[in-house]
C-alpha cells in the first residue's frame, strides 16, 4: 500500500520528469515551417520552361501564365514542405520515358527532367508514395505500383543523400503489413534501402484547405506534408468512378475517410490537390490496367505499355497519361479539368516542353 | 525444498503463466509463428476439450493435450486452479487485503458441479453454450473483445497527444512500425459487446469482495472437473501431527477448504489449491501436502463414509462434510436441467428461421457450427478487421458469444484466412485462401431507398469499387434519369450479382452513409440457378 507521503513523492517526480521531458522536447529542433517567399513558389516560368535550347513547342501566351502564376505563389499550408519542384531553363517540363526495363526508364526519366538532384538535397527526408491498393492482388496484375520502379526511384533519392526514404501506402482493403508484401514492394524496396511505413493513426491531422471549393477540412497524414520530398508514384489504371486513377486520385491514399470523397470525387480530388504536392509525379505505365479498374482479376485487363510519365505537375503528368494510354482527351476527365481550371496545374500541351526518351 | 520455498515457486509460476497466457493472447495475430502453439490453454482445458470432443462426436487431436491434464488432476488435484489458471491468479492479485474467514456454503458450492454436470449432458445433446463460464474462455474474450480494442484507442490516443514531442518520435514510430498489425490491431477495432465482457470480468473479480475466490469455489466449471479429481487426488493436504487448534490454517485458507466441525478441523480436497498458505502458516507445523496414497479406512471413500474414530481432533483426513458426492440424483438432475435447456434452445425462434445478420465466419456456417464452437473467441482476436464479434443473441440465447461477422464494423478480408486456421476445434474449418475466396457467408442487398445513386442522384460506386470477387458481385448499371425536380443525370446504379456474392462485406463497411450501411449482407439464401 502506497502511503500519502510516498504518493506525494512519486506525483513530483513523474510531475518534473513530464516536465523535463516537455523542456527538451521544446528545445529539440522542430522543422520550423518557413512560408516560402513568392519567387521560390512553383510557377510556370513562362519564358524560361517553355523555349528551351531544343524546344520545338510554340510560346506560352502571357495572359494564360500569368492568371496561373498569380493562382499559385500562396502556399497552401504552414506545415506543407514538400512542394513541387518546377523545371528550369533547359529542362522539360514533363517526361515520357519508354523502354522495356521498368528500373532503366525510371532513372532515363528522372534524368530528363534534370536529374533526381534537383529534388532531392543531401540530408532530406524523402516519402515515395506508391499505389498500393490492396493485399490480395500481386504486381503482375496491375493494380499496384511495379516494385521495380518504386525500387529505383528509392535508389535514386538514396544516391542523392536523402537521409532516408520511406515507401508508404494506405490499402483500402485488407492490412497493410500484407499488402505490402503481396504487392511485391516490401522486398524490391527494402533490398533498395529504402524503409516501408505502415500509416499511423497517430500521423492523421486535421488541414485546412483554404482554396479547396467543396473541401474545407480534411485528415492528413501529416508526414505526407513535413517531408522535404514526396515522390508520387501511382500506376496508371482504368476506374469506375473517376475514369481513370493516377496521380491525383492516388492522394487518396494519405487521408482518411476515402469512401466521402466518391460523391463529388471530380471536385474533390481537385481539392486535395491543392494542399498535397508531391514534388514529383512518376506515373507507372508499364503495365496498365486499360479497363475494370481500379482492381482487375484478368490479365487481358491490363496491357503491357513499358512507359513512365514524369513530371512536377501532377495535373500535366494525369492529363499526359490519358491522352497517351487511353487515347481520350484529358478535357473528358473531371478532376483533370477541374484542377487546371483551378490552378493546381495545366495540360496545355501545345504550350509546354515534352520530352520523350527511350532507355 | 520448505514449504514456503513451494509457496514462492507457486507465486512465480502463476506470474509466468498469467504472462504466458498474454503473451500467447497478443500473439494471436494472423500469421503468426510461435513455438508453444497460440491455443495452448484451450488444449489444456479438459473442460472446454472434452466437451467439444462430445458435443461434435469427434476426436479433436489437437486438444488431445487435454488428457495429460485429467491425469494432472487426478496427481495434482486443484493444483491447477492454485498455480496455473491465469484467471485463477488474477483472482489472487486483485483481492480484498483484509481476509474473512468465510465458511464456504455448502449448497452455493455444489453449483459448479450442477454446472459441470448440466453441462456434459448439454455436450452430449450437441450443445456447448455453457462453455461461455469456461474461465479460458472468459479470459481470452475478455481480452480479445475488451481489452485490446480500449488499450489501442488508448495507445493512440497518447501517441496523438504526445507525438508533436520531438524526443517522443522515435519511441513512438518504433512502437507503430514493429507492432502495428502484428501484436497491435492493423486497424482499431470496435466490438458491440466490449462493455459487457468488461463488466463480467469485473464482476467476477469484484465478487472476490464478497468471498476470497468466489468464482473459483462455486461456479468455475473447470474447477469442478479438477474439485472432482481432487477428492481422489494422489496430492492433498494432510495433519501430521496434534495441533492446537489455533485455527492459523483456516484464516488464511483462500478457499475456505478448512473448516470446523464436529470431528475437528477438516478439509475439503476438493477446495484445495494447493497454495500452501496453510503449511507455511501453521506456527506448529502440522499440516503437509504431500504425495500419498489415499488411506480409504481413514479416509472414508468418495462416497462420503466417514469414520470419525480416526480424527484425531486436528485437521482431519475424513472428507469434508460438504463433499460432493455424485449420485444418481444428481446425474438426473443435471440431465434434466440440461434436456430443458437445450429444448427450450431449440424451439427459440432462431431455432425455426436464421436470424438476418448471422453471419457466421467463413465454413463455419456448413459446419455443425454450434456444437464445436467453444466461444474461445480466438477468431474474434485473429481477425484483423474486427469483423467477427461475439454474438448477442443472433442465434439465439444458446449462440451467445459465438462469433458472427459484423459487417459494418469489419469485413471478411479477401486475403486472410486466418480465423479457419486458429480455431482449436475446427468449428471454423481451416480453409485454404483459395477455398475460403469461394466460401459463401452470406450475401449483399441494396437497399435502393438509402443507396447514394438510387435515393439521392449522386455518383457513388464504393462498393462496386470494393468488390474484391473478380468478376465483381457487384456491378454498375449506366442509367440516364431525371431526379424528382426534374435535372437529368448519368449515374451509375450498384446492382448485385446474386451467384458471384460471397458476402465478405467490405461493400457494407466501406459504404459512405452514416449508419446502417446501404448495402447490407445477409444470412445466405440458396436459390437455383437462373433457367432461361
Amino acid at each position: 500500500m502506497l502511503s500519502r507521503r510516498e504518493f506525494l513523492r512519486r506525483s513530483i517526480l513523474y510531475a518534473l520528469t513530464m516536465a523535463g521531458g516537455s523542456a527538451l522536447a521544446a528545445c529539440a529542433s522542430q522543422p520550423t515551417p518557413t512560408p516560402l517567399p513568392p519567387t521560390t513558389a512553383p510557377t510556370f516560368l513562362p519564358t524560361a520552361t517553355l523555349v528551351p535550347p531544343t524546344a520545338p513547342r510554340a510560346l506560352a501566351s502571357p495572359t494564360a501564365t500569368s492568371t496561373v502564376t498569380t493562382a499559385r505563389t500562396a502556399v497552401p499550408t504552414a506545415t506543407m514542405t514538400a512542394t513541387p519542384v518546377p523545371p528550369v531553363a533547359g529542362e522539360p517540363y514533363l517526361v515520357i520515358a519508354r523502354g522495356a526495363s521498368p528500373a532503366a526508364i525510371t532513372r532515363a526519366a528522372i534524368d530528363a527532367l534534370g536529374g533526381i538532384s534537383r529534388y532531392v538535397k543531401k540530408g532530406n527526408d524523402v516519402i515515395v508514395k506508391p499505389n498500393i491498393c490492396n493485399a490480395s492482388m500481386g504486381p503482375e496484375l496491375a493494380t499496384t505500383t511495379n516494385p521495380q520502379v518504386v525500387a529505383e526511384l528509392v535508389k535514386l533519392c538514396l544516391e542523392a543523400g536523402a537521409a532516408r526514404v520511406r515507401v508508404m501506402d494506405q490499402p483500402f482493403s485488407g492490412v497493410a503489413v500484407e499488402a505490402y508484401k503481396q504487392s511485391g514492394i516490401r522486398e524490391a524496396v527494402e533490398r533498395a534501402g529504402g524503409q516501408m511505413e505502415i500509416m499511423a493513426a497517430m500521423k492523421y491531422a486535421d488541414v485546412d484547405f483554404p482554396k479547396g471549393r467543396d473541401i474545407k477540412k480534411w485528415k492528413v497524414y501529416q508526414d505526407i506534408l513535413k517531408a522535404d520530398v514526396v515522390i508520387n508514384v501511382p500506376i496508371a489504371k482504368s476506374h469506375n468512378l473517376a475514369k481513370y486513377t493516377l496521380a491525383m486520385k492516388g492522394l487518396m491514399g494519405v487521408i482518411t475517410d476515402r469512401e466521402r470523397i466518391h460523391n463529388a470525387i471530380d471536385q474533390r480530388l481537385a481539392d486535395l490537390s491543392t494542399v498535397i504536392q508531391p514534388t514529383l509525379n512518376v506515373i507507372d505505365g508499364v503495365r496498365v490496367l486499360m479497363r475494370n479498374g481500379p482492381t482487375s482479376w484478368n490479365p487481358n485487363d491490363s496491357v503491357v505499355m513499358n512507359t513512365l510519365i514524369a513530371s512536377h505537375d501532377i495535373v500535366a503528368a494525369d492529363a499526359y497519361a490519358i491522352q497517351t494510354f487511353w487515347k481520350t482527351k484529358p478535357d473528358d476527365v473531371g478532376y483533370v479539368r477541374i484542377g487546371a481550371q483551378m490552378g493546381i496545374g495545366r495540360y496545355d500541351f501545345g504550350k509546354l516542353w515534352i520530352q520523350e526518351v527511350t532507355a | 525444498m520448505t514449504a514456503s520455498r513451494w509457496r514462492r515457486v507457486r507465486q512465480i509460476a502463476q506470474v509466468v503463466s498469467v504472462a504466458l497466457f498474454f503473451i500467447l493472447a497478443f500473439l494471436t495475430y494472423r500469421g503468426a509463428e510461435s513455438l508453444i502453439p497460440l491455443d495452448l490453454y484451450f488444449r489444456l482445458d479438459p473442460f472446454a476439450a472434452f466437451a467439444a470432443m462430445i458435443a461434435a462426436r469427434t476426436v479433436i487431436a489437437a486438444l488431445l493435450l487435454a488428457v495429460a491434464a485429467i491425469a494432472f488432476g487426478f496427481v495434482f488435484g486443484r493444483a491447477w486452479c492454485g498455480w496455473l489458471c491465469p484467471l485463477g491468479a488474477m483472482l489472487d492479485w486483485v483481492t480484498p487485503k483484509t481476509h474473512r474467514v468465510s465458511e464456504t456454503r455448502r449448497v452455493w458450492k455444489r453449483v459448479k458441479y450442477v454446472l459441470l454436470i448440466v453441462a456434459f449432458f448439454a455436450a452430449l445433446l450437441g450443445n456447448l453454450s455453457l462453455l461461455i463460464l469456461d474461465p479460458i474462455t472468459i479470459l481470452n474474450r475478455t481480452f480479445a473483445s475488451a481489452f485490446m480494442p480500449a488499450f489501442n484507442v488508448a495507445l493512440v490516443a497518447v501517441e496523438t497527444a504526445l507525438y508533436p514531442l520531438a524526443p517522443l518520435q522515435p519511441l513512438f514510430d518504433g512502437i507503430e512500425q514493429t507492432f502495428r498489425g502484428t501484436v497491435l490491431p492493423a486497424q482499431q477495432t470496435y466490438y458491440q459487446l466490449g462493455w459487457l465482457l468488461a463488466l463480467v470480468f469485473v464482476a467476477i473479480v469484484g465478487l472476490n469482495w464478497v468471498v476470497p475466490r468466489l468464482w473459483c469455489r462455486y461456479l468455475c466449471p473447470l474447477g469442478a472437473v479438477y474439485a472432482w479429481q481432487a477428492q481422489v487426488a494422489w496430492l492433498r493436504p494432510r495433519a501430521i501431527k496434534d495441533c492446537s487448534h489455533c485455527a492459523a490454517c483456516m484464516r488464511v485458507c483462500p478457499t475456505s477448504a478448512i473448516a470446523v466441525t464436529k470431528s475437528g478441523f477438516t478439509v475439503d480436497p476438493a477446495e484445495c489449491i494447493v497454495c500452501l498458505d496453510c503449511v507455511t502458516e501453521c506456527p506448529e507445523s502440522v499440516i503437509a501436502i504431500n504425495f500419498g496414497a489415499i488411506n480409504a479406512k481413514a479416509e472414508g471413500t468418495l462416497r462420503g463414509v466417514k469414520d470419525e474414530k480416526t480424527s484425531s481432533g486436528i485437521l482431519s483426513f475424513i472428507p469434508h462434510p460438504s463433499a460432493f458426492s455424485l449420485s444418481r440424483r444428481h446425474l438426473l438432475e443435471g440431465a434434466a436441467f440440461a434436456v430443458a435447456g437445450v429444448a427450450l434452445f431449440r424451439s427459440a425462434p432462431t431455432a425455426r428461421r436464421d436470424d438476418q445478420w448471422l453471419v457466421r465466419p467463413p465454413g463455419a456456417r456448413e459446419n455443425d457450427f454450434l456444437s464445436k464452437c467453444i466461444r474461445c473467441a480466438e477468431c474474434v482476436k485473429v481477425c484483423p478487421t474486427g469483423g467477427l464479434q461475439p454474438s448477442l443473441f443472433e442465434s439465439g440465447l444458446e449462440g451467445f458469444w459465438s462469433p458472427l461477422l459484423v459487417s459494418r464494423l469489419g469485413y471478411c478480408d479477401y486475403s486472410c484466412n486466418a480465423c479457419g486456421q486458429i480455431c482449436p476445434t475446427g468449428a471454423i474449418p481451416p480453409l485454404s485462401l483459395a477455398d475460403k475466396r469461394k466460401q459463401v457467408v452470406g450475401v449483399a442487398y441494396i437497399d435502393q431507398n438509402r443507396c447514394i445513386p438510387w435515393a439521392s442522384y449522386r455518383p457513388c460506386i464504393v462498393c462496386e469499387e470494393m468488390c474484391p470477387v473478380p468478376q465483381k458481385a457487384v456491378r454498375l448499371e449506366e442509367v440516364d434519369v431525371a431526379t424528382p425536380d426534374g435535372k437529368p443525370v448519368h449515374l451509375q446504379r450498384p446492382r448485385v450479382v446474386f451467384d458471384l456474392c460471397i458476402g465478405c462485406g467490405i461493400c457494407e463497411y466501406r459504404c459512405p452513409l452514416v449508419g446502417p450501411a446501404a448495402i447490407r449482407v445477409y444470412v445466405p439464401t440458396q436459390l437455383p440457378p437462373i433457367v432461361g
